[in-house]
C-alpha cells in the first residue's frame, strides 16, 4: 500500500516534469513572408546581442523582438544565447548608451510577439513552442 | 557668446531634421542609466594636505571628471552620475540620437554627450555625424554606464584621458564570416573643452581654467566576436593643445601630437569571465619625436555564480617606465534584477615612491 502511494507520487512528478519540459521548449520565429527557412543558434545569438543587424542569407535587416515575460526571457537567454538575462542587459546597455544600436523592441508576451511580427517584415522573436500557429514561421526550436 | 553659437548650430540641425522628417511619421523611444557610488580611502600611509587642500592619501576616482577620493572621507559626490537618451526613428534609414548626462565629480552640470544623426541604407553599413563618444579604448564610449561592466570603476590610471567626445563623423561596416561577426569603423573630428575637469587635479588657487582642444582626430577601430570571445583593436592620432594661465608661471600653450593603440581581449561566458586590455599612448612633438611613453594593461578574471560575480583584476600603468602604478582590485557584483546591480570593490594601489593606498567602494547601478 505504502509502495503504491510512492509509485503514484513518482508518476505524478514524472508527468509534471514532462509537462515542464514541454513548456520550456522555445521557438524562434519570423513572419511567414520573411525569406528565412532556418537559422542557427549562433546566428540568433549574434542578432540578439546586437553583433549583426542582418538576417541570414541576405534576407534583410533583422529586428529583434524581446519579451517582458521574465520566465521565458530567462530561458531564452540561458538556452539560446548562452548568457544570463542580466548579462544580456549589460551588453545592450553598452550598445544603447554608446549610440551604437537601438534596443530590441519589447512586447509583453508571445501573442504580442506574433502580432508584431505580422506587421514588421524582418522582425525575429521567440515564443513558447506551444504558442506556434500559422501566423508565424518557426526557424529554430530549442528544448 | 561662444556657447550661444554652438547651440545655434545644433538648433539649425534639429530644425533641418524637423523639416525633412515630419513628426507624424517619426517614432520615439528613450532609455536612462544611473549610478550612485560611495567610496573612500581606508589606508595609505601618513596623512597630508595636497596643494588643492585635499585630505590625503588620495586616489583619483575619475581623471576625466577631475574627482579625487580622500582619506576617510566617504563621498557619494565623486563618481555618481546619470544619463538620459532619446532616439527618433526618422525613417527606415535615418535615426537621430541625443544623450544628456550629469556627473557629480565635475559639479553635476548637464552635458550634451551625444547628438548624432545616423544613416544606414543597408544593415551592414552606416554613416554617423554629430557629437559622439570617442571609441579610443575598449570601455571609453560607455564608461559612465556602470551596469554595462563588472567593476565599480575601471583602473583609473589606464582611463586617464581629458576628452571623451568628438564632433565629427564615423563610417562603420559590418560583416559575418561563418560564426564570426566583424565590425570596423573609421572616424574623424575635433573637440574643445574650455574648462577641462582633468586640470582640476593639479590646479592651485590663482590658476585659470584650462582649455583642452583635440583637433585632427583620426581613428580606426575593429572588432571580431565569435561565441563568448571578443577581440577589439583601436588606433588613433590627434593633436592636443592645452592652454591657460598658471598663477606662478603665467600664460601657457602646449601643443603636442598624440598617438594611441589599444587591444582588448574578452571571454564572457555564463560562468567564467576573463577581460583584458593593453594600451600604448605616445605624446610627441611636432616633428614626430616621442616625448613621453605611457603604457597600461589590465587582466581580470571572475566566475559568474548565479547572480554573483566575484572578480580579481591586476593592472599596471607606466610613464616612461620611471613611474609605475600597480593596482589590484577585488570586486563583487550582485545582479539584484536584470536592470539593477549592486557592487563593491576593494582597490590596492602601489605607485613608485608612494605608500600603498587602499580604497573601498560601493555602487548601485541601473539602466532602463
Amino acid at each position: 500500500m505504502q509502495l503504491g502511494k510512492y509509485l503514484s507520487a513518482a508518476a505524478v512528478l514524472w508527468a509534471c516534469w514532462g509537462e515542464a519540459q514541454a513548456q520550456s521548449q522555445i521557438a524562434v520565429v519570423v513572419s511567414p513572408s520573411t525569406n528565412v527557412s532556418s537559422i542557427t543558434r549562433e546566428q540568433v545569438t549574434s542578432i540578439f546581442l546586437g553583433r549583426t543587424q542582418n538576417l541570414p542569407g541576405g534576407a534583410g535587416r533583422a529586428l529583434p523582438v524581446d519579451q517582458t515575460n521574465e520566465a521565458l526571457r530567462e530561458q531564452f537567454s540561458n538556452k539560446v544565447v548562452g548568457k544570463t538575462s542580466a548579462q544580456m542587459k549589460a551588453v545592450w546597455s553598452r550598445l544603447i548608451f554608446s549610440g551604437a544600436a537601438a534596443p530590441p523592441k519589447e512586447v509583453s508576451d508571445s501573442a504580442a510577439v506574433k502580432a508584431y511580427l505580422a506587421s514588421h517584415p524582418g522582425a525575429i522573436g521567440y515564443i513558447e513552442a506551444a504558442a506556434v500557429d500559422a501566423s508565424v514561421k518557426v526557424v529554430l526550436t530549442v528544448d | 557668446m561662444k556657447k550661444k553659437r554652438k547651440w545655434g548650430r545644433w538648433g539649425v540641425c534639429v530644425a533641418a531634421a524637423g523639416v525633412a522628417f515630419p513628426a507624424a511619421a517619426v517614432e520615439f523611444d528613450w532609455n536612462a542609466y544611473a549610478s550612485i557610488v560611495a567610496a573612500g580611502i581606508v589606508s595609505g600611509g601618513e596623512r597630508y594636505s595636497d596643494g588643492a587642500g585635499r585630505e590625503c592619501p588620495c586616489q583619483v576616482a575619475s581623471y576625466t571628471r577631475g574627482s579625487v577620493l580622500q582619506y576617510k572621507k566617504w563621498a557619494v559626490d565623486k563618481e555618481s552620475r546619470a544619463g538620459i537618451q532619446g532616439r527618433a526613428y526618422l525613417s527606415n534609414e535615418f535615426t537621430a540620437t541625443g544623450q544628456v548626462t550629469t556627473h557629480s565629480g565635475d559639479g553635476g552640470d548637464p552635458k550634451l554627450d551625444i547628438l548624432q544623426l545616423r544613416w544606414s541604407p543597408v544593415p551592414s553599413f552606416s554613416v554617423t555625424a554629430g557629437r559622439q563618444r570617442l571609441p579610443m579604448f575598449a570601455y571609453s564610449n560607455y564608461i559612465e554606464v556602470g551596469l554595462a561592466y563588472p567593476w565599480v570603476r575601471l583602473p583609473q590610471d589606464l582611463y586617464g584621458w581629458g576628452i571623451e567626445n568628438y564632433d565629427g563623423g564615423e563610417l562603420l561596416g559590418r560583416a559575418s564570416i561563418g560564426d564570426v561577426d566583424l565590425q570596423g569603423a573609421i572616424y574623424n573630428g575635433r573637440y574643445v573643452d574650455s574648462d577641462a575637469a582633468l586640470a582640476e587635479l593639479g590646479r592651485v588657487p590663482g590658476d585659470t581654467a584650462q582649455r583642452i582642444e583635440w583637433s585632427s582626430i583620426r581613428g580606426i577601430w575593429g572588432s571580431a566576436q565569435w561565441g563568448d570571445v571578443e577581440v577589439r583593436v583601436n588606433a588613433q592620432r590627434h593633436r592636443e593643445r592645452l592652454s591657460g594661465v598658471f598663477a606662478a608661471d603665467g600664460p601657457y600653450d602646449y601643443p603636442r601630437d598624440i598617438s594611441s593603440r589599444d587591444l582588448a581581449i574578452n571571454y564572457v561566458s555564463s560562468t567564467w569571465i576573463m577581460r583584458s586590455e593593453f594600451l600604448r599612448y605616445n605624446l610627441m612633438n611636432e616633428a614626430g619625436g616621442v616625448l613621453i611613453k605611457l603604457r597600461g594593461r589590465f587582466v581580470a578574471g571572475g566566475y559568474q555564480w548565479g547572480k554573483w560575480l566575484p572578480m580579481f583584476t591586476v593592472s599596471r600603468y607606466s610613464v616612461d617606465e620611471d613611474y609605475v602604478v600597480r593596482g589590484q582590485a577585488f570586486s563583487l557584483r550582485y545582479d539584484l534584477s536584470k536592470k539593477v546591480a549592486l557592487k563593491s570593490q576593494f582597490d590596492v594601489i602601489r605607485a613608485t615612491g608612494e605608500p600603498i593606498v587602499r580604497s573601498l567602494s560601493f555602487a548601485i547601478d541601473t539602466s532602463f
